[in-house]
């Protein structure tokens, strides 16, 4: 399942985001309707801690695109039901900046 | 400053949202530029210089603690203009125009931000005042003042300049102290933990050392211009914005190599995530001295001393259920528990192995981006630290951190006085 996060700024300046690493880096975080986390795209890895300056223009955006294969942290392939997906940008917060939860039906 | 800060926080516009793409996409996690987003928010709210040109007779906007849009205006002004100039925030807020309050003004905006300004050149001479305000609020220009005594001063002061005294309101006011943090202060001589700037990137000190005679600061590998290579990155503290004059620069970085022991077939590794800059000015150097905040995992990024070096771990002895602290930008003072010794780590999105690490996992959030190059440390009583790495890295949730040991960094480094 192809997943795509967007990060636009919609105001009128200029701001500067701080994100995490190197390069910036987003999470897909996916969990079950009980709001329990199944998966995570960044599970078990290892980023670098410097803090990126990133300037982002008006009407500019971040895009950040990933393919979920539908299966657990475990592996396993997860369930058919109702999952909720959000994308997450790490910055410098606690949480980051993370999407509205996208609900998705994974039928069988 | 970065809590109160310069840089202006993202959340303020920028909208998030995420998508179940229709098609097939190979890509892998990583940015690109696209066109905007749709715009989620209301319009802005039209400035105040904007509402006096296009409203005549405006006195001042702002919302009451009801939740009241509320404008002043002067006797005989028409709301029409002020309703049709907020209509668009308004309509973004769920509100109709109509829903504005209207005030009667006894001065007008722009009297008020001339007779602001026009206070403000003299008013904050004058000691125990603190602020000069066109209140919105009010309708009138406001002045704070620490204590009785300037109360009278600038009652005087604001009659010489000809400003209408029922304009001015005059009240006690706390006075207002900069709190130095990790992030903002301008720190000479320059301690361990505080934040450095390199171009584009945010880190924090390590632990100041002299190599050889050069005194320097150790930070991570990769807070440098490139990752494992020296490239002469130049530092500022705590950003060029602020203190323009550079404090150091990159002199020591050890590529990162392929075919060592233990080096995985396709990647490039080395043992440390740390490079060593030379100060430009070397008494900017606080050797041995940390930063510190008013307790482990509290949050704070407020200064409130420092610790003193007084060991270094040469050995790597810290062993699987120790403690160890860490001082850094982003997250302050945070401690954790050694979960694993000597593991060798891939770095995520990269080719780069760090070989023998040691990883540190907290109940909460230890690490977050920006604290890159802090100094680990475990406590030798007191104030006393000593001294057994470097932090480079954690996952996604700050949970964890990882940490080059000592030994790694001074065999690739080589031999650094820290205390």
């Amino acid at each position: 399942m192809p997943l795509v996060f967007r990060v636009a700024n919609a105001g009128r300046a200029s701001v500067t985001l701080q994100l995490l690493g190197r390069t910036p880096t987003a999470d897909f975080r996916v969990s079950d309707a009980g709001g329990r986390q199944i998966w995570s795209r960044l599970r078990g890895q290892i980023a670098l801690g410097a803090l990126r300056l990133y300037p982002l223009a008006p009407g500019k955006a971040l895009t950040f695109r990933h393919t979920w294969s539908q299966r657990s942290d475990s592996g396993k392939p997860v369930p058919p039901g109702e999952y909720l997906v959000r994308g997450v940008l790490l910055t410098d917060q606690p949480g980051g900046m993370a999407s509205p939860a996208m609900r998705i039906r994974i039928e069988r | 400053m970065y809590r109160s800060r310069s840089l202006q926080r993202a959340a303020a516009a920028i909208s998030l949202l995420a998508a179940v793409a229709c098609q097939e996409s190979p890509n892998p996690v990583g940015p690109d530029t696209g066109p905007p987003a749709q715009n989620l928010q209301g319009p802005e709210l039209p400035a105040a210089a904007v509402l006096d040109r296009g409203v005549a007779g405006f006195g001042g906007f702002f919302i009451a603690r009801d939740g009241s849009p509320t404008v002043y205006l002067r006797r005989g002004a028409n709301r029409a203009p002020a309703e049709h100039a907020l209509e668009g925030y308004l309509r973004g807020r769920g509100l109709a125009a109509s829903a504005v309050r209207v005030l009667e003004a006894k001065h007008s905006w722009k009297d008020l931000e001339n007779w602001k300004d026009a206070a403000t050149s003299v008013v904050l001479d004058i000691d125990g005042a603190v602020y000069v305000d066109n209140d919105e609020t009010t309708n009138s220009v406001k002045i704070g003042v620490e204590d009785p005594g300037a109360r009278g001063r600038v009652r005087a002061a604001i009659a010489q300049l000809g400003i209408p005294d029922d304009a001015v309101i005059v009240e006690r006011a706390e006075p207002i102290t900069q709190v130095a943090t990790l992030q903002n202060v301008v720190d000479r001589p320059v301690r361990a933990g505080v934040q450095i700037n390199f171009p584009g990137y945010l880190c924090s000190v390590g632990f100041n050392a002299t190599s050889g005679t050069q005194k320097s600061f150790i930070t991570a590998s990769h807070c440098t211009n490139k990752q494992g290579g020296v490239e002469g990155t130049p530092y500022w503290q705590p950003l060029q914005s602020v203190d323009g004059t550079q404090i150091a620069t990159e002199v020591a970085d050890p590529v990162y190599v392929r075919g060592i022991a233990g080096c995985p077939k396709g990647r490039s590794c080395r043992y440390s995530d740390a490079s060593r800059a030379a100060y430009i000015d070397g008494a900017n150097q606080a050797l041995g001295v940390i930063a510190a905040t008013n307790g482990p995992n509290t949050g704070s990024l407020t200064i409130t001393g420092s610790f003193n070096i007084t060991g270094d771990d040469l050995n790597n002895s810290v062993a699987v259920g120790q403690t160890v602290n860490k001082v850094g930008r982003t997250t302050g003072w945070t401690s954790g528990t050694v979960s694993n010794t000597c593991v060798n780590t891939g770095v995520s999105g990269t080719k780069i192995v760090q070989l023998c690490q040691t990883f540190v996992s907290g109940d909460n959030t230890i690490v977050l981006g920006g604290d890159s190059g802090s100094g680990v440390w475990q406590s030798a009583g007191g104030t006393n630290a000593t001294l057994v790495g470097i932090l480079w890295g954690g996952n996604g949730s700050g949970t964890l951190f990882v940490y080059s040991p000592l030994k790694n960094v001074v065999q690739e480094l080589g031999p650094l006085t820290t205390h």
